[in-house]
């Protein structure tokens, strides 16, 4: 063997066990940032400013409530923008009119906490069961702060588990679903964030920080990258797995005697709808840039689709009543169903008012009184 | 005599009734044309007028962003919206419960891109049509019903070409079928 051949495969064995090495440290390292994350260690660790139902901590949230409960019984209205109310004033969320149809039947007897998040997803839902955020943070910046945003992520010394419910009502969100699709992360922009804030850091944090970057980048590359828009069907499989675990994960968290019921909202676009029917839903609210109807139309049938398949296959197994509400608007022909939103995905008054109408039959019909 | 007339007479109401119902049958008529526009536009909808939620320059000679400087000082007078200038940058807040007449445009990270103000209902009522080879071009006028409180204001407002696009007008609408396909365009007039 030449010398040169022999320095090479030294080299080479070097550079192999050098990465080995480096691969085993970044999996133990960011399993370790991994559970720091996950918020256990890290709610309990970090001593925040408290002050219990103060206007900052109510940001996120459309209406104030008590986080003490009172004598009444006590409903929790969870779920993410339908629920907030976007799109609609406060009287004409479905919560506030559940509220009032409660109270001009049963009065005092009901507490409604109005706890939707536009924009709401289960994994920022499983963080506001230990500690309440009060400020509203985007799906993506959500993702994208998985390493230095969590920490400055500010939240309240209470969680939706203080609230202690009587009932619980879960909205299917399609947040968890759209963030992959509609906005294209660039990794390189995401990768200089994460510079940016680890040079504030220990070593140790970088370094920490540096491996959970390449775990992140190895699961990608290994997942066929979340971001081919060639590969549809595998993307969808795995935001319903995705989907299907947080929601267990969320759903497990509760006191078992807690009863949860489980509602699907209806949204604009139905899967026999086409271009022709975004044409007219952009004129309907005169719209130029049509992109955005575009990619709805294409997708939110199959979002609501894995929303239905993940909340029905849930309803089975933990034994929870699970109803798709606003069936008549969603069999509508598409110019009648246009009259019920203010865009692809949010109601207006005349949609949220049959939400609330079949939610308070529901309570009526199954006795929670 | 008087048997063979009746019979004349039967005949003719017959054949009357038969042409007239078979003009119905086939012929378009103004209410069908009507349905094909409503579905197609659609009506009835939202008279909606669209400001970008940030105005990039207070000083800026461009005529679009005065004008939208203009309508948002107007509506903030009416407490609508809440202005916040930064530096020569004037951005558009909305205020809470005002969703009937301000519509917040949002994108995927629900920040505002822009708010479209409800100025009405517009409807439609078709008066008169003409075919000119495969087209039907049908006349009529778009009303204006259920007008909010931001309507007179932003009809004072905007400048006379736009007005029409906005406010109640007579207007043409042009249907056209092609390989089974409906095409409907509305021009204000």
């Amino acid at each position: 063997m030449k010398h040169t051949d022999m320095v090479l495969s030294r080299y080479y064995s070097r550079f192999a066990i050098v990465v080995m090495v480096g691969c085993l440290y970044s999996l133990v390292a960011s399993e370790i940032i991994f559970y720091l994350f996950k918020g256990g260690f890290y709610t309990k660790m970090n001593n925040h400013k408290s002050t219990p139902n103060g206007a900052d901590e109510m940001k996120i949230y459309r209406e104030s409530f008590s986080v003490q409960k009172g004598k009444r019984f006590r409903i929790l209205a969870i779920g993410g923008s339908t629920t907030y109310g976007v799109g609609v004033n406060t009287a004409f969320t479905w919560p506030h009119m559940l509220q009032e149809k409660l109270d001009s039947n049963f009065p005092e007897k009901y507490e409604v906490i109005n706890l939707g998040i536009k924009g709401g997803h289960i994994e920022e839902f499983i963080q506001n069961y230990y500690a309440s955020l009060t400020e509203f943070i985007s799906k993506e910046d959500w993702d994208n702060s998985l390493l230095n945003g969590t920490f400055k992520i500010p939240h309240a010394d209470w969680g939706w588990k203080d609230l202690n419910p009587d009932l619980i009502i879960i909205a299917t969100t399609i947040t968890d679903m759209m963030n992959d699709f509609i906005s294209e992360r660039n990794r390189t922009a995401v990768f200089a964030q994460y510079l940016h804030h680890m040079l504030e850091r220990t070593w140790f944090c970088q370094n920490m920080a540096l491996c959970f970057y390449m775990k992140k980048e190895l699961a990608t590359i290994d997942f066929n990258s979340r971001t081919n828009p060639l590969d549809e069907s595998r993307k969808l499989d795995l935001i319903q797995k995705d989907y299907m675990s947080h929601f267990e994960q969320f759903i497990n968290l509760w006191r078992k005697d807690i009863p949860i019921y489980l509602v699907g909202f209806p949204v604009l676009f139905n899967a026999s709808d086409g271009n022709n029917d975004v044409e007219k839903a952009a004129r309907y609210w005169n719209i130029q840039d049509k992109s955005n109807l575009y990619k709805n139309v294409a997708l939110l049938p199959k979002f609501v689709a894995i929303g239905q398949k993940v909340a029905y296959t849930i309803a089975t197994k933990y034994n929870y009543h699970y109803e798709e509400l606003g069936e008549e608007i969603r069999t509508l022909p598409f110019n009648d169903r246009l009259e019920y939103y203010v865009d692809s995905v949010h109601m207006n008054s005349k949609g949220t008012i049959i939400l609330a109408e079949q939610i308070y039959d529901y309570l009526v019909d199954n006795k929670f009184k | 005599m008087t048997y063979k007339v009746l019979i004349f007479m039967k005949v003719i109401v017959l054949t009357a009734t038969m042409l007239l119902f078979t003009n119905s049958v086939f012929a378009e008529t103004i209410k069908e044309v009507e349905r094909i526009i409503r579905t197609e536009m659609p009506y009835p909808r939202d008279d909606r007028y669209t400001i970008p939620a940030i105005l990039p320059d207070s000083k800026s000679t461009d005529k679009k962003n005065q004008l939208y400087l203009k309508i948002a000082n107007a509506l903030e007078g009416k407490g609508l919206i809440k202005l916040i200038t930064q530096g020569s940058v004037t951005k558009i807040q909305p205020v809470e419960n005002t969703y009937d007449i301000v519509h917040q445009n949002l994108d995927q990270k629900y920040v505002l891109q822009s708010v479209s103000i409800i100025l009405g209902v517009f409807r439609m009522k078709a008066i008169s049509m003409h075919t000119q080879g495969d087209k039907t071009i049908v006349s009529g006028e778009r009303l204006l019903m259920n007008k909010t409180s931001a309507c007179d204001i932003l009809l004072k407002l905007l400048p006379e070409g736009e007005v029409k696009d906005y406010s109640p007008s007579p207007v043409q609408w042009i249907i056209q079928r092609r390989n089974g396909q409906v095409n409907v365009t509305e021009k204000t007039q």
